[in-house]
């Protein structure tokens, strides 16, 4: 085994990751190699040195406060799905007045599309009146309004 | 007693006593790494309760693919990242109380000064080095569990521990204990 190798096997080694046979062959390697067997010194001592830092205990009330905002959660997530779901059916309600609305619309325009052409609109009205030159019949005879009359009304040749 | 995994089916079906329960039985682990990567008590209180809040919240789409403590490293490991991320590091010193029968004045002040450099040369490591390092030190994972929570190899972690060392040695010199 190169000391690179061996180096590397070292962190697992001492966490007790190795297999009996690698474990054994690292051993062999470092009775004979000094620089790994330093290497071997130095990782202890910085595990050690790691392992003195305190760890405070868990906060008094860590876990009180930490249900509260899940239950705060909870329930926002609840009043969220509930105003998911109103939403949604609000929108099949929309939905539907919107089909009722074209349907109704659709018969409307298609009630009039189908229904008899009206007969045209006959004048049965004087010319002279629908027009409002009603009071040009006063007119003198053979005066230039007398002449209109006589052009536009239907009275014309009575 | 209920499995981890069946508390979290209870979980997911709303259960909250059952999320009470898996809060107590990891909150040990989850406060640990927080508290040793952030060096804060508050922050690190923080980061551990949302580690718990965004497991609660994913619960419906669990699936036991693994330990529930290797899920939980995980979601600590990416709350971490996006922390590192979000936040320079607060050098800012952390005294917490000193808990009864502690050490007289002369031996607490040298265990101090040992603690505040490791704080220190910690949290100048680079974020995945050191998170390395609080998993592997602090909570005693397995190389191949730390693989499993980084999303990365058994040999990436290796080498992340190495560098670790490598870059805390000249630090902390003067501190070592033979």
């Amino acid at each position: 085994m190169r000391c690179r190798k061996a180096q590397r096997k070292l962190e697992a080694m001492l966490g007790g990751e190795l297999s009996r046979r690698e474990h054994e062959r690292v051993d062999k390697h470092l009775a004979r190699c000094a620089e790994c067997a330093a290497a071997l010194r130095r990782l202890r001592r910085m595990r050690t040195l790691l392992a003195a830092r305190r760890t405070p205990p868990v906060p008094d009330g860590f876990q009180a406060r930490l249900l509260s905002r899940a239950r705060e959660r909870t329930e926002q997530r609840s009043g969220l799905d509930k105003t998911l779901r109103r939403f949604g059916r609000l929108r099949w309600a929309a939905a539907a007045a919107g089909i009722a609305l074209a349907l109704a619309v659709g018969v409307l325009v298609g009630r009039d599309m189908m229904r008899p052409a009206e007969p045209p609109l006959t004048v049965d009205t004087d010319p002279a009146l629908l027009y409002g030159a009603d009071y040009l019949t006063e007119a003198p005879a053979g005066s230039l309004a007398g002449a209109y009359v006589d052009l536009v009304s239907t009275r014309q040749g009575e | 007693m209920r499995s981890d995994r069946e508390l979290m089916q209870a979980t997911a079906e709303g259960d909250m006593e059952a999320f009470g329960e898996l809060v107590r039985r990891h909150q040990a682990s989850a406060w640990r790494i927080a508290y040793h990567y952030v060096a804060d008590q508050a922050k690190a209180e923080d980061l551990a309760q949302d580690a718990f809040l965004k497991i609660l919240e994913a619960a419906p789409r669990y699936r036991p693919t693994a330990r529930f403590a290797t899920y939980l490293y995980r979601v600590i490991a990416n709350l971490c990242t996006d922390w590192h991320r979000k936040r320079r590091p607060d050098y800012a010193a952390d005294v917490s109380p000193r808990p009864d029968g502690a050490p007289r004045p002369e031996e607490r002040l040298e265990a101090e000064e040992r603690e505040c450099a490791v704080r220190e040369a910690l949290q100048a490591l680079p974020h995945r080095q050191r998170l390395a390092v609080v998993l592997r030190y602090y909570e005693q994972l397995p190389l191949a569990d730390i693989a499993e929570a980084m999303d990365t190899t058994y040999k990436a972690v290796e080498r992340l521990l190495a560098r670790a060392r490598k870059s805390l040695e000249p630090r902390l010199d003067g501190f070592f204990q033979e």
